[in-house]
């Protein structure tokens, strides 16, 4: 097998979780959309740990497509946001960075985006970080 | 398959420790396997997997883990 990227390896990831919404049996009704986005943090987090600046507008884009546009695409942007590690589990620079391109470009899009997210970054301080 | 570098091996498994990889090395998926795994879906999401191949989501997060240095193990050959 040939190597591959971990970027490739997180499109591809991407795409099985695209692929089973599309091909869910049943009627899919939104909050097993939400559930699968809560499922994709991990996923995030490791892209973020791998300095990956992966494109949310796009990811939203195709949840919403997949979903038959079931849950008003902002409102899927919005829940992707909510699942990226903030900046207190962060290690390096370049992690935080990542988080930064990830974000400027959603803020270029939908402004206030950055602020909502840095109120729940803040409350996660404030709270049990843990959990 | 990605060069083991640095140091430290720890693991005392069924696998060959190999150490830690750099961060952003490509990394061979058919040879490598860490330890804790982390591919565990949600049982909530599990009603979902009819239709996901779990594959390459447990693929992606063990190579991110392998890529930011976390413990590379590669099985014993048969």
């Amino acid at each position: 097998m040939k190597p591959k990227s971990v970027t490739e390896l997180f499109n591809e990831a991407m795409d099985a979780w695209i692929a089973g919404i599309e091909s869910y049996p049943g009627e899919i009704y939104p909050e097993l959309v939400y559930a699968v986005i809560r499922e994709m943090r991990i996923d995030f987090y490791c892209a973020v740990s791998c300095n990956i600046a992966f494109d949310v507008l796009e990811l939203a884009d195709r949840i919403g497509l997949a979903s038959k546009y079931l849950v008003p695409e902002k409102e899927l942007v919005f829940n992707i946001l909510a699942q990226l590690p903030a900046p207190q589990e962060l290690k390096t620079e370049d992690q935080f960075y990542t988080i930064a391109q990830i974000v400027d470009k959603v803020e270029a899009v939908y402004p206030g985006a950055l602020a909502r997210l840095e109120r729940r970054w803040q409350g996660k301080v404030g709270h049990n970080h843990a959990a | 398959m990605a060069n083991s570098r640095g140091s430290d091996p720890q693991y005392n498994g069924d696998g060959e420790a190999l150490g830690r990889i750099e961060p952003g090395t490509d990394v061979d998926l058919a040879r490598a396997e860490i330890s804790p795994p982390s591919d565990r879906f949600s049982l909530q999401v599990q009603t979902l997997l009819r239709g996901v191949n779990p594959k390459p989501v447990s693929d992606f997060r063990r190579a991110s883990e392998i890529a930011a240095g976390k413990m590379l193990v590669v099985p014993k050959a048969a």
